[in-house]
This record gives structure tokens, sequence and C-alpha cells, in this order.
């Protein structure tokens, strides 16, 4: 082992996060009885030294790749890193006051959501499929148990069991999709694997086990690549691996929702990305029509599903299963523009869904959280500037401008055209219409309905406050003035080629 | 670096909304008298691009700027003859309809004032803008402020009228942008600039797509028969000021959308649908009169008459000559002051009586003289009365698309006898007569704020149809240059059919 190897500094982000969560932990532990941990603020604290951390590797300390490149830090981890510790930071924002109102107000939710962002940050900068692996359990296995902190509530248990038992399962097709690639090639690393590929020899195991021809090695490496979709598919929540979406979304705490749409998401389809553009290239002209299969089912049924919802959660559960199909016509069109377009649109998506989920969750008082329409009637005149920002979050949601989400639409649907997937693109567009009906329907409630009754929620708290205004200014910045980040994600992307 | 004329237009609005975001929603008349003043202000500013321009062909006023070069989009603005007076009708319009919905909008009075900024900077942007992405942007955004208008302040089947104006704008315009990124690609110019394109002919086969899609989008927003049934129920549900803005501003914008993309872009494409598009406007022009000519609902009736209307826009386009499309454009501006008169008249007797319904009213004229005289004026100008600004534009519309179709300007001119049919028989029950209901006779006459609603609007009228030179100097030599460039880019040598002719354009002196 050469000293080099030794150099932990791309994983500081990541250590410093996890660190921070067993602090939490502590000092949970060390708490008397009755009193209070400053789990929330030490939980920032974490996050934001992280963040700083990315700021500096950025800056040029401590790129590249490290622990016999198996985790690295190039622009591509840089950019996603950033976008996953600041949706950790308001989603901690969001959560204090809600976790008091519906009491789960315990220092393991914080734990759990800093070591979901550990997960997080190793699978967007993961260069080897066990790593990738790793990643995505401890991910995955956090925020299942996140999905059912509220013990008392029979939907938070429904949520986090179903969400166990399917993100098991696709656990499971992702690591038997590795293990192929592993037996054809030999190697686990994404950049060897690609190499083996395209070399269409077959590997001395390979060859032991018994695969004669190059036709049966490309016949296995289809497999792998199909069980791989299959694993990423489940993640992104893309049709027909969607199902557990709807449940696990409206079962798990609200602020838990957030971070899983916005985080999970994230990170998912920059693992989603990262495979499949570095170890899977050669394969590309298979996946990719199967891709954008998958794209527009997952367009349609998402927005169809959204249409039948009279859950507000649930809606939005369908609403990010339809925007994981939007991403995809991206993802076929995939390397170049269609990696930018995914890097811009997931950052905006983000903002919105934390936006969305966090003016739930801020106007929850005493456990009643508002999940129906007539919920929101009237909001506009109760709470002005609620219903503004999350009127701009669902504008931005349909693809409207002025908002980072049309201008983020307008970027996936450019890349597909420029591809030649022009289908998807209009497909895309029609559903985008479909999908105005039902944002809408939020939108004439909070504006267009009298108030009924007492005024059932609460104060909007000033964390809460806070992450609503950060997620505001991103979604309209960057309706108008996109060109930095574009700038950015496009040099992100540059380095998966 | 010049000061940006346009860009200071556009973004006035939006400013003064953000300034009335800290003003207390309880200061119900600061409120009012800021946005007035403001968007008089700006009226007055935009008055400046008259004094500026030039009656030659091109843009003036243009300002290019990169704004998102991974994209291949930049700021690029800049007006010719097409968006001169349509902006102006704008900036005058909207300060006019702040003013009379004055007292008829009770409830959340900042919001409504903010909205009519943000549509009005909304509106400004799409006759400005140089960028295929700039326009989509003003396009769409113009439908947030108009929706809440509509779902907020309407009236009773408001929220059904709201999303419906939504959904089918939008439906229209989903398709518009997937035919601006194809065109990007496809097109030699690589970029979303309207001027490059427009130089850089794209396959004619291909053309015949993208025409589709935008001409979809533009159909609805005109809207054309068949397209038309979101109209009736947005306007008659919207407020008054939003039905003034309607009428006057939002429905140009499809014609606008035909004159500035569709033709100039897709020649080949123009050529082969524009006997279709001429087709569908007569059609527009008859059924929208004859639907008027049997509307109760005196909302419904200015609506539908619309859509009337609005189908000699199209058959001016459809024919493409310099006359008919000066026609095309002027006509727009007239249907904009008088169609945006006549909601604000309809909207009065609103205030007063709380009904649509025309067997409310009649005898007005004992009851209401002043009012019933400027609304005989508008009434007949919005039924192009020689003299007054309708008939100009008819007349050149009708007098340009005879190299179309004779039959078509035939049954178009049917559509000038109906109008006159349906206005004044609206104008006799309305005006004429006994006064047959007891409350009518305590309406109050107009006030002085309604006569400075009313007085320029007439004013206008008549000015532009005694001086229609003033205007059509300035608008001439942008659609001379449109018509006779259009015609030169096509790719195809057609054959001398008289539709082609029309396209190439006649000589000039068959104008006037």
């Amino acid at each position: 082992m050469t000293p080099a190897s030794l150099d932990l500094r791309p994983l500081f982000p990541a250590i410093v996060v996890a660190v921070t969560g067993l602090a939490v932990l502590l000092a949970q532990a060390f708490t008397p009885k009755g009193g209070r941990a400053p789990a929330a603020a030490l939980s920032l604290a974490g996050l934001a030294g992280a963040l700083v951390a990315v700021v500096v590797i950025a800056g040029g300390r401590g790129r590249g790749a490290v622990l016999a490149t198996s985790v690295a830090a190039d622009d591509f981890a840089l950019f996603f890193q950033a976008l996953i510790l600041a949706i950790g930071i308001v989603a901690v924002l969001l959560s204090t006051s809600y976790l008091r109102e519906t009491a789960t107000d315990r220092g393991e939710y914080y734990a759990l959501v800093l070591f979901a962002i550990v997960g997080m940050l190793g699978l967007v900068s993961a260069l080897e499929l066990v790593a990738v692996f790793v990643a995505l359990e401890i991910m995955s296995v956090a925020v299942y148990a996140l999905a059912g902190l509220q013990r008392d509530r029979p939907e938070s248990q429904e949520a986090a069991l179903k969400y166990f038992i399917t993100g098991s399962f696709s656990s499971a097709f992702f690591l038997y999709g590795v293990a192929l690639l592993y037996g054809l090639t030999g190697r686990t690393s994404l950049a060897l694997i690609a190499q083996g590929l395209r070399a269409g020899g077959i590997a001395p195991a390979a060859a032991a086990a018994g695969v004669a021809s190059a036709g049966a090695a490309t016949a296995l490496a289809l497999v792998a690549t199909a069980l791989l979709l299959v694993g990423f598919g489940f993640k992104v929540a893309s049709v027909p691996f969607h199902m557990w979406a709807p449940d696990a979304y409206e079962g798990a705490p609200t602020t838990v929702t957030a971070l899983m749409a916005a985080g999970v998401k994230a990170a998912a389809f920059g693992a989603f990305l990262r495979v499949f553009l570095q170890a899977l290239p050669s394969l590309a002209a298979h996946w990719q029509p199967a891709v954008a299969v998958l794209a527009i089912v997952t367009m349609i049924i998402g927005n169809l599903g959204a249409l039948a919802q009279s859950n507000l959660k649930r809606m939005l559960a369908y609403s990010s299963v339809a925007h994981a199909g939007y991403l995809m016509t991206a993802l076929v069109a995939a390397p170049g523009l269609g990696t930018e377009a995914i890097l811009f649109y997931l950052v905006t998506y983000a903002a919105v869904n934390l936006g969305g989920f966090g003016a739930f969750a801020a106007l929850t008082r005493s456990g009643r959280e508002p999940v129906t329409l007539s919920d929101m009637a009237g909001l506009s005149e109760r709470r002005p500037l609620l219903a503004a920002a999350l009127t701009v979050f669902l504008v931005s949601l349909t693809g409207v401008p002025v908002s980072g989400g049309f201008v983020g639409k307008f970027y996936l649907f450019s890349a597909a055209v420029r591809a030649g997937y022009a289908h998807l693109a209009i497909i895309g567009m029609l559903m985008s219409v479909v999908s105005a009906y039902y944002y809408l329907r939020v939108v004439v409630a909070m504006y267009m309905e009298p108030p009924v009754g007492e005024d059932p929620w609460s104060r909007v708290g000033t964390g809460a406050a806070l992450a609503l205004t950060i997620s505001t200014t991103v979604v309209l910045v960057l309706g108008v003035y996109p060109g930095p980040l574009m700038a950015w994600a496009r040099a992100a992307a540059g380095s998966l080629r | 670096m010049t000061l940006d004329l346009l860009a200071v237009l556009v973004l006035l609005p939006v400013v003064g909304a953000v300034a009335h975001a800290f003003i207390p929603g309880r200061a119900e008349r600061a409120h009012k008298i800021v946005a007035l003043s403001l968007t008089t202000g700006i009226f007055i500013l935009s008055l400046a691009l008259v004094e500026g321009f030039q009656p030659v062909p091109g843009m003036q006023f243009e300002v290019s700027r990169n704004w998102m070069p991974a994209l291949g989009i930049r700021y690029h603005v800049g007006i010719d003859g097409l968006s001169l007076w349509l902006i102006i009708l704008t900036t005058f319009l909207t300060p006019i309809a702040l003013l009379g919905s004055w007292s008829s909008i009770h409830s959340r009075v900042k919001a409504f004032q903010i909205l009519m900024l943000l549509l009005e900077a909304g509106m400004l942007g799409v006759f400005v803008a140089l960028d295929l992405f700039l326009f989509y942007i003003f396009w769409e955004a113009m439908l947030i402020p108009m929706y809440f208008l509509i779902g907020i302040w309407g009236h009773e089947r408001r929220i059904y009228a709201a999303v419906k104006f939504f959904l089918y704008t939008m439906a229209g315009s989903a398709l518009m942008l997937v035919a601006f990124i194809a065109l990007y690609k496809t097109s030699s110019a690589h970029s979303f600039d309207i001027l490059l394109l427009t130089q850089s002919p794209v396959a004619p086969s291909l053309q015949m797509w993208l025409f589709a899609a935008f001409a979809l989008a533009f159909a609805i927003k005109v809207p054309m028969f068949p397209f038309h049934t979101w109209l009736p129920d947005a306007h008659v549900e919207a407020p008054t000021a939003g039905s003034v803005i309607l009428a006057g501003v939002l429905l140009k914008m499809g014609g606008y959308g035909f004159l500035r993309l569709a033709f100039p872009l897709f020649p080949d494409a123009a050529h082969e649908f524009a006997p279709y598009i001429g087709a569908l406007a007569v059609v527009g022009i008859v059924y929208g009169a004859l639907v008027s000519l049997v509307q109760p609902n005196l909302k419904k009736l200015v609506a539908y008459s619309s859509v009337s209307h609005l189908g000699f826009v199209m058959l001016g386009i459809a024919a493409f000559n310099t006359t008919s499309v000066v026609g095309a454009v002027y006509q727009m501006l007239n249907h904009g002051i008088s169609t945006g008169a006549l909601f604000f008249c309809v909207g009065m007797l609103y205030d007063r009586r709380h009904t649509f319904a025309i067997a409310e009213y009649g005898g007005l004229k004992s009851v209401m003289p002043w009012f019933s005289s400027l609304f005989l004026l508008v009434c007949l100008s919005s039924l192009a009365v020689p003299g007054l600004n309708g008939f100009v534009g008819e007349f050149l519309i009708m007098l340009g698309s005879w190299s179309l179709s004779h039959s078509m300007v035939a049954l178009a001119s049917m559509g000038v006898v109906l109008a006159a049919g349906y206005v004044l028989w609206m104008v006799q029950r309305v005006l004429y007569g006994e006064v047959t209901h007891a409350v009518n006779r305590t309406l109050p006459d107009l006030s002085a704020r309604e006569f400075a609603v009313l007085i320029p609007l007439v004013v206008l009228a008549i000015v532009m149809g005694v001086a229609s030179p003033l205007f059509t100097r300035l608008i001439e030599p942008s659609v001379q240059s449109l018509v006779y460039e259009t015609g030169t880019r096509m790719r195809k040598p057609s054959p001398p059919t008289r539709a082609a002719a029309a396209m190439v354009g006649g000589p000039v002196g068959e104008r006037r």
C-alpha cells in the first residue's frame, strides 16, 4: 500500500457527517433524563462543516480517487455531495418544529438522518460496485428506520415495513447484477468492468465457469444490466418498481418524506448515472431503449396515479414517480447534455420537494397534519406567505415559468430531443399538462376556496420559515438566472466521460 | 451601454409588484394609487418607443445578451412594426383596466394589483422577445396571473373557467416547446434566436410538423374555431379587468405568434396550411356571429363576438399579403380598443345591477344618457361602421384576402352583416324602448371615474378610424418586408396559384 492511498481527504465530508452522527447519539446518552441534547444544532454544525469540506476539496485540495480507487472526489461527486449536504441542512431545519408537534423529538432521529446522508455521500462518490452497494445499504437502512419512527402511527409502521421489504428485495437484485458482472469480468471497479466488456473477451473466471462464447458473455452482461436497472429503478421509484413509494411517502414522518424525495432520489440518480455511464457504456445501445420505455410508462403512470389521489402526500409521491420519468428521459440521452440536465433538474427538484413537504410539516400542530385538499382551503388567507411559497413549488413541479422546474424540464427535454428521442419529450410535455390539473387543485383550494372553521394549523417556526425561504429562493433564482448552476452541472457531468 | 428601454418596460411592473409586497394589505387605497400611477407612468414611457420608432423594416431598440450559453439561449429583445402598437395597446389598457376596477374589486386589493402588474410584465415580454426560449417564458408565465385573476375575483363558475383556461392554453403550448427544441436541433442556425432561425429554413417535410405544433398553440390562444371553447367561459367568469386584458391583449398573442413565428419560420408549411387557416377563420367569423346573435347574456355575446372578430384577423394573416396583414395587425388593435371598451361598459352595467342578462335591461337611454351614447359609439366601432376604427381593419383584410379566395371574402362579409345584426339588436334591447324593470329607473349615470375609463377608448376609436395612416405608417414597412422575405424563403418554387401569389405579396399599388 502506497502512502498516497492512505489519503482520506476525499472522504472527509462523509467522515465529518458520520462523526457528527455518533456525537449526536452520544450527546443523547449523556443528557440527563428529561433534558434535551442540542441534537439539531449539532447536526446543522456537522452538515455545514462537511459542506465547507466539500468546498475546500473542490478548491483543489484532496481531489482524486482513494482506497484502491474505490471512492473518488471528482467534480461529479462534489456536485452531488454539495447538493446532498444542502438537502440535509434544509431537512434538519424543517425537522425541529415538526418533531416537537408530532412528539417524535428524539436524538436518534437526527443521528439516523446523518447516517442516511453518509450513505448518500458515499453512493455518489463510489467508483466500485461493492462500495456502491455498501453506501446504498447505509443509506437505505437509516431511511427504513426513519420511516418507521412514529411508532404509534400504523401508517408509519406500514411505510417502514413496505419500504424495507421492497428495498431489500431491490438490493438483492442489485447485488445479483453486481455478482454477474464480477463473474463475467473478474472486476468490481466501474472503469475496469467497462474495459472488460468493451474488449469482449471472456475473463478467466467466466471461462472456468463455463461461459464459452462471446455471445453468451453478452447475454450474461445484459442480464446483469437488467438486474442493476431493477435495483436502481426501485430506488428512484420508476414504474413498475414504484409500488412502495405512495405508501412509504404517505406513512413516513413528513420531514423524512422530504428527505426521501429530495435526497434519496438525488443520490440514487447519481449512482445510477455513474454506474451506467462508467461501467456499461458499451451496452448503451441495449439499455437506452429499455430506459426509454421505463421513462414513458413512469411518466404516464406516475401522472395518472397522482390524478387519482386525494391525500396530498400520496399525490406528491406519485408526482415524484412522474418526475423520475422526466429525469429518465434525459438518462437516455446521457452522457453529455443529458447528464448535465439531470444534475440541474435534481437541484430544482430537491428544492421543490423539500419546500412542498416542508410546507406540510410546518403546518403540523399537535400531531395533526394537512393531508387533504380541504385542509388547504383558504390557506392563502391564513398563511399568505406559506401559501405563496407552496404555489411557487407547485408551479415549478408543473414546469411553468418563471421557476427552476421549467428551466430544468426544458433542459431534460432538450437533451432527449437532441439525442433523437423527441417522442419522450412529447409524452413528457403532454403529461406535464395532466400534472397541471392535480397541482392546480391545491392552488385552487388555497386561493379560491374560503377557509372553513377554526384555524387548526401551527404558526410557521423559525427553522421551517428559513428552510422554506431557502427553497423558494432557489426555485425562483434558478428560473431566472440558471447560468451558473448550468456551468457547474456541465463541469460535473464532464468527469463522467 | 445604452439604456435598454424594452427591459425597463418589462421590468418596471415586476419591480412595482415587489414594491407592493411591502405595503401592508390594509392600505387598499395606497395600493390602487401606486399601481395606477406606475402603470400610467409605464404607458407614458412606452410612448418613447413611438417617438423613436423609424418607419423602416427591421428590429429597433434591439438588445442581445448572453443568458444561458449552455443551451444556446440569449436574452434578445427588439420591436418592429408588428409589435410596436401591441406594446402600446398593452401599456394603454393596463392602467385603464386598473381604473375600471377601482371600486369593483373589494377583496384582496393588494394581490389584485400585484397580479395585474405581473400580467403586464408578461404581456410586454411576449411582444418584445426575439428568442424562442424567452418568448416561451413570458408566454407561459402570463398564464399564472390570469389564472388567479379569473379564479379569485371571477363570478360563480370562476374556478372551472380558470382551470379550463390554464389547461387549454398550457396544452396548446406544450407541444410548441418540443417544436422549439426540435427546431434548434435541425436548423443550421443552431440557436433559439428568432431572427437567425428565420434565415435558416428547415426541410419542408419537417416544417409541416413544426408548423402544426406552433399553430395549435396560437390557434388556441386566438382562439380559432374549433379551439375557442375556453374563451366564453374565461370571458364570462373573469372580472371586468380580466376580460378587458384577456380580450384586449392576450388574444392578440395568437395572431402575433403566427406572424412573428409560425409563418416566417415555416414558409412552405404556412403556404400549404394557409387555405385551411383561412377556411377555419371564415367559419369562426360566421359561427361567432351566429352564436352572438342568440346570446341572452351580454358578456357572452361580447365574448362570442371576439371569436368572430378574430376570425377576420386570421383571415388576413392566412392571405398573407401586405394589405391583408396590415389589416390584420390593425384589426388586432381595433379589437383591443373596441372589445375592451365593450367589456368595460358591460362591467359598468354589472356593477349597477349584478346581472349580465340582456332581458334585465331596456330603456337605459333615458336613465343613463351619457352611458348610452358612449356605449352606442363603442358598439358602432365594434361592428365596423365607416369613420370608426373597426372599418379600416376589416376593409383592409377583405381587400387583401380577395386574392386568397373570393368565396371566403364573400362569406366573411356575411359576418359584417351579422355583426350589425347582433350588436344593434342588443343595443336596441338594452338602451331603447320602455324601462321594463323598475329598478332600472334609478340607475346612476357614469361617474367621473367611469368617464375617465371610457373617454380615452372612444377617442382612440375615432382617431384610429379617421387617421389610420398615423398608425399604419409604422406597421407597413415591417409587414412588407415580412411578406416579401417569407415569400423568397420558400423552398419549393410554387405553382402560380392564387394563394401563392398572395404569399409573395401583390404589387404595392394594390394597397388602399
